[in-house]
């Protein structure tokens, strides 16, 4: 009871591994007791064994806790754009403010959601969320975060037209601040809310200073949170310099304060083989990304560790379900780019459009494979949807083997194109469009579809024209997939919902899959906050999604990550960075 | 026509040339595909939100009015600013330089290392070992793609040589030693194969100088062979070879891009490639305008030297 | 830069190439180690490029064995296998095809385009010869880099892009080199007697002053052969050049850079093949400047 207790205190959880356990302990698991209106009493979420702590039950902290020291950590990527978190989308920007501000919630290392500045939280009813944020948390310049600086962040964002996450807080209906609480009012139940407000892949809920208001621009170089590190120098393109931050409100298990570390030395590295010779010959301590090849290499070497978690990423294939011409209002809102939809289609064969095509595809394709050859085992087989960073969803449905899901079949996917009419030679012919990092996943389906004697060409584009083309719909089927979902709203809702320019619902629709039965169920899904019904709504989502093959999963990557064996407690909660606890052993 | 005509028509036409360049990229890069704001917000980003993005960005103005604007700017020295860091474009190519000019310097000292010694070894004697020995070294150096080179260094010096970085620039005002090393391998990728070329120019230059009629009488006259050789013969030789090392500038452009990337350095390649894939506009313009300003200026350089080794050939090449 | 070349003006021709010339490198081969050398491993990879289809033991896109196995004479793959677990031999035989095609495709792209501008520039001269020759410094100016960026976002990878973007910034060469060697014969007896007999420009130019040029031409054609094979490697490092998973030899061993310590082969043996041929076209192309006693003035 030990586990479901805590699970009590801290919240509702969104538990990778015992959901099943909660869920049938109803009124008293986190997901029940707090979504459900139950007691709606919170309690201490704030201990310090919730959050950041890296591989757990390693109590590697003890002997950091004292000595402070500074790594050199690798960071894949040529550039770090924005770091105002309400402008950020992208995982490799999320891992580093991560580690500079705090957000309402956050997410453990079992992918539950727990409090983060929040010290304990509860909900009175459906469209009520009441937060008792920590005592003493601090700015980088020394202003106090309390509940009005939460205010103040929320409502920011609320007013942005130029952030892709305004439309997260769209149905809040009203902040009310006092002291150390805050209450936020929906206009109606919406269960995706609690995600949106974890610090990092949420988003939305990551506490921005007020400073960001006087000077967007700098503050998306420079910001000013509140995390355990403050950035205090960057060069573009080059270097990121985060100091740990001295009035951190956070205190280990034994009362010392985080972070442990004295600094980070972010250099950014744009090639996994740079990262990796950087890494071996001992420039840096961590790469918060290695690519398969490397991480297995890595993991020969006696003096690195590789850490490995899904970063709420999956990758698949959207295939084009219908004529954009069909619908050309709703493909001129998605596409977002001022033109009319594409013509080629007209009086032309989709082939895609029929569903047993689109089934055979998905069944022509060995997940396993994918996996092994163009992964080296750093993945999952993503035989639906959900990806197991959305901890209850994903176990729900089976874990790892959902019902109803695609399993490799090719007899019966030639079977399927058969019965399409789909005989010649070869059957299909069809252009992917992707982008390079889907080459090693494409290179392996394209020999797996030409079992089927299906014959596909892989268009790698730069990433500016494949975003372009992707809503050109000129392509039969372009690889696509998304990182830091947490939330089945980022995965289905606006995938694959019918477009709804209101809600942002279908908004990024590569699949043109409109179905508005689907689109109901879905927004049942929305405003059922307690997470058994709402897994329930999800059963029958599935379902439908499976038998429409809007998108064809194939993978949930999971990030490989490495770091030398002296450094130990880096968070890998989905996926993130997290150098709360990390530290050096002398 | 005299040298100073010749030179201001050269100049006036340079100024026309790199206008013309960075008039056609301009035009040229705005209409390839792709949306720098949807490279900011995320791929995910919403349509409102990246019409706004565009809007603050000056995107959705006409095309012309953009241009004008941008060569206003340019005219009082302003190359605008990066439209991904919002960096000043002038600071982020002054950034880029050090490195790849490092580069390209050491790297053309090693060529010039290399090359002369050897051509004129292999000039001298001719047709024996040495010749065959230095050939063949030629022949290797200019038979390898650079970032292979550089591949290989990696995998023979820089695993098993620990003082010697396998990645990085380390900028010259952290010490010269560091420095020094953080170039060395990229500026031998880089080297080798100019070094190749070099050399054989230097060996047939060589040749064909020591053939020539003042140089026989010199030898005749009775000085010693090697007095000659260094007095007369390699001054003259040398000539050709210098004016092949304006070239240099083109093929370090060239090669160094994948050197770059081989040895993660964030040099003028790499910026030039990575602000294209992010359709960062006002980099890419200042990046091709430095870069052309550069092949243009080695070119009247090169032609100017020429003119002056070779009189068959009159100012302004015409008839 | 001009080429200059000196040999006599009379004789037979056989496609504009006079056949002293061809007998000329005949003997050059005959008499030099370096130029039998050359010409022997251009006919091999031409053979192995040509046949591929026929001599590899695979379907070079097969994923059928282990991958990342080390090169073993006495295995099934004898090379080894890439990452894919496809059989490397296979691939490489197949990459000898796109490597020498695009090689040479590149040049006879910017010779076609570069011959024509020197040849018009050349003999024309005045503003035609200005604007042209302006235009080429244009060219030379413009980083092809940028150009096989461009055709890459426009139109997606493909082995003509690279054709198109390695042969472009050789234009500018070979228009220099014709409008100097135009230059520098246009003043002779027998075109100055072709004009005063009236025949017309296009026949003078292809009848009496190119052919002329032609010594010079095709010694740069084959050393550019030789860099363009270079630039294809580069491009497609970049992974600027030819589709994913169609072979090069560039492709391959930029596929092959993640596995340098763990298998070196995939970028090694792909490396040395390009060094190989290279160095033969490079030998063969110094057997043809000997042979046409074409003075060298290498150049960009």
């Amino acid at each position: 009871m030990d586990d479901i207790q805590r699970s009590d205190l801290e919240g509702p959880k969104i538990d990778r591994r015992t959901t099943v356990k909660l869920l049938g302990a109803a009124g008293i698991g986190g997901t029940a007791g707090c979504l459900g209106g139950g007691d709606g009493s919170g309690g201490d979420g704030g201990d310090g064994e919730s959050g950041d702590d890296g591989e757990s039950g390693d109590d590697g902290e003890s002997g950091g806790g004292a000595s402070g020291s500074r790594i050199s950590a690798g960071w894949l990527t040529d550039e770090i754009e924005f770091l105002d978190p309400h402008m950020v989308d992208l995982g490799i920007q999320i891992e580093i403010h991560s580690n500079l501000f705090n957000g309402l919630l956050k997410l453990n290392e079992d992918i539950e959601i727990v409090g983060d500045a929040a010290a304990d939280w509860s909900l009175p009813d459906d469209t009520t969320y009441e937060f008792e944020l920590h005592e003493g948390m601090t700015f980088h310049n020394g202003d106090t975060l309390d509940a009005e600086a939460v205010k103040w962040s929320l409502e920011r964002l609320a007013g942005m037209d130029t952030s892709p996450h305004a439309g997260k807080v769209s149905n809040v209906d009203s902040i009310e601040a006092d002291g150390l609480d805050l209450t936020i009012n929906l206009t109606e139940p919406y269960a995706p809310f609690v995600s949106f407000m974890l610090r990092g892949p949420g988003r939305a809920g990551t506490i921005v200073h007020e400073s960001a208001a006087d000077d967007p621009d700098e503050y998306a170089r420079m910001p000013i949170g509140s995390g355990p590190f403050e950035l205090t120098e960057r060069t573009a393109g080059e270097s990121l310099t985060l100091d740990a931050y001295d009035d951190y409100w956070e205190t280990d298990a034994d009362g010392n304060s985080l972070p442990y570390l004295d600094g980070i030395d972010i250099e950014l590295i744009p090639e996994p083989s740079t990262m990796w010779s950087a890494l071996q010959g001992g420039e840096i301590d961590y790469a918060n990304l290695l690519t398969g090849e490397f991480a297995q290499q890595a993991e020969g070497t006696g003096s690195l560790t590789v850490q490995t978690a899904s970063a709420g990423e999956w990758s698949g294939i959207a295939p084009l379900c219908s004529n954009p011409d069909d619908n050309p209002e709703m493909v001129r809102w998605i596409s977002g780019l001022g033109e009319e939809p594409t013509e080629m289609w007209n009086g032309e064969d989709i082939p895609t459009a029929d569903p047993r095509v689109r089934e055979a595809l998905a069944i022509a394709i060995d997940r396993e494979e994918i996996v092994e050859r163009a992964a080296f085992g750093y993945g999952q087989p993503a035989h639906t949807l959900y990806n197991p960073a959305i901890g209850w969803l994903y176990n729900e449905l089976g874990e790892g083997e959902p019902d109803p899901g695609f399993y490799y079949d090719p007899e019966r996917a030639e079977e399927l194109l058969d019965e399409a009419g789909y005989t010649g030679e070869p059957r299909l012919e069809a252009t992917v469009l992707a982008l390079t990092e889907d080459e090693r996943e494409l290179t392996v389906v394209q020999e797996q579809l030409s079992e089927i004697g299906v014959e596909i060409e892989i268009d790698i584009q730069q990433q500016s024209s494949y975003w372009d083309n992707t809503y050109r719909y000129e392509q039969l089927l372009c690889a696509y997939g998304g990182a830091s979902d947490v939330d089945p709203w980022m995965s289905d809702f606006k995938q694959f919902g019918y477009p709804n320019e209101e809600t942002t619902e279908g908004a990024w629709q590569r699949s043109l899959w409109f179905d508005e039965e689907y689109s109901d169920l879905l927004a049942e899904a929305n405003t059922t906050p307690n997470l058994e019904d709402r897994a329930e709504v999800y059963q029958d989502i599935n379902e439908m999604f499976v038998e429409n093959v809007p998108f064809i999963p194939t993978m949930f990557p999971l990030n490989p990550k490495a770091l030398v064996s002296e450094l130990g407690g880096v968070g890998t909660q989905a996926g993130l960075s997290n150098f709360h606890r990390a530290s050096l052993d002398e | 026509m005299g040298l100073r005509q010749y030179l201001l028509k050269r100049l006036v036409h340079s100024v026309f040339v790199m206008l013309f360049v960075v008039t056609v990229v301009f035009f040229a890069v705005r209409s390839i595909p792709g949306d720098p704001a949807r490279l900011m917000l995320g791929g995910d980003a919403d349509p409102e939100a990246l019409e706004a993005l565009r809007a603050e960005l000056g995107l959705n103005e006409p095309l012309y009015v953009q241009y004008f604007q941008w060569l206003r700017r340019l005219l009082t020295g302003d190359f605008g600013e990066s439209i991904r860091t919002g960096e000043p474009v002038l600071g982020s190519l002054v950034q880029v330089a050090g490195p790849t000019l490092s580069i390209a310097m050491l790297g053309m000292v090693i060529a010039l290392v290399i090359a002369i010694p050897t051509g004129i070894v292999s000039s001298v004697k001719r047709y024996e070992i040495e010749d065959y020995l230095s050939t063949t070294i030629a022949f290797f150096g200019i038979s390898m793609p650079a970032f292979w080179i550089g591949i290989v260094l990696i995998l023979v010096v820089g695993v098993n040589v620990d003082a010697i970085p396998t990645f990085g620039y380390t900028p010259i005002n952290e010490g010269v030693g560091p420095w020094l090393r953080s170039i060395l391998l990229p500026a031998i990728a880089v080297g080798f194969p100019y070094g190749g070329i070099l050399m054989r120019m230097m060996r047939s230059s060589m040749l064909e100088v020591l053939n020539e009629d003042y140089m026989r009488t010199a030898r005749a006259k009775g000085l010693t062979s090697n007095l000659v050789l260094f007095k007369h013969g390699l001054q003259n030789a040398l000539i050709p070879v210098v004016t092949l090392a304006g070239i240099f500038l083109a093929v370090v452009l060239g090669g160094v891009v994948a050197v770059e990337i081989v040895f993660g350095i964030r040099g003028i390649g790499r910026l030039l490639i990575g602000s294209i894939n992010r359709r960062d506009f006002p980099l890419i313009q200042g990046t091709v305008l430095i870069v052309s300003f550069v092949f243009v200026l080695a070119n009247i350089v090169v032609d100017l030297l020429y003119t002056m080794i070779n009189p068959r050939i009159k100012y302004g090449g015409g008839e | 830069m001009t080429v200059s070349s000196r040999f006599d003006t009379d004789g037979g021709r056989v496609f504009g190439l006079r056949t002293d010339l061809i007998e000329q490198f005949i003997g050059t081969v005959n008499r030099d180690l370096k130029a039998k050398l050359g010409v022997v491993i251009v006919t091999l990879f031409v053979i192995a490029a040509i046949f591929a289809p026929e001599l590899a033991p695979y379907d070079p896109m097969a994923q059928d064995f282990a991958p990342l196995q080390a090169p073993a004479l006495s295995s099934e793959t004898p090379l080894g296998t890439d990452s894919f677990g496809r059989d490397l031999l296979s691939r490489l035989m197949y990459g000898a095809r796109i490597s020498l095609g695009v090689g040479l495709g590149a040049v006879l792209f910017g010779a076609i385009s570069g011959v024509l501008l020197g040849l018009i520039a050349g003999f024309y001269g005045g503003w035609i010869d200005d604007l042209l020759m302006r235009g080429v410094d244009v060219m030379w100016a413009f980083p092809w880099l940028l150009i096989a960026i461009m055709l890459v976002a426009v139109f997606g990878q493909g082995v003509w892009n690279v054709i198109v973007a390695v042969g472009f910034a050789y234009i500018d060469d070979f228009a220099r080199i014709t409008r100097g060697e135009v230059l520098s014969i246009r003043e002779e007896e027998y075109v100055l007697a072709a004009e005063s007999v009236g025949l017309g420009d296009l026949e003078i130019v292809f009848e009496e002053v190119f052919p002329n040029t032609v010594a010079p031409i095709i010694v740069q054609f084959t050393v550019l052969v030789a860099r363009a094979m270079l630039a294809e490697a580069t491009l497609s490092f970049l992974g600027l050049g030819v589709k994913p998973s169609t072979p090069t030899w560039g492709a391959l061993l930029g596929q092959g850079r993640d596995f340098i310590t763990t298998a070196w082969w995939i970028s090694i043996l792909p490396g040395v093949l390009i060094m190989i041929t290279v160095l033969g076209i490079n030998l063969f192309g110094d057997a043809l400047r000997d042979a046409f006693d074409v003075r060298e003035v290498d150049s960009e």
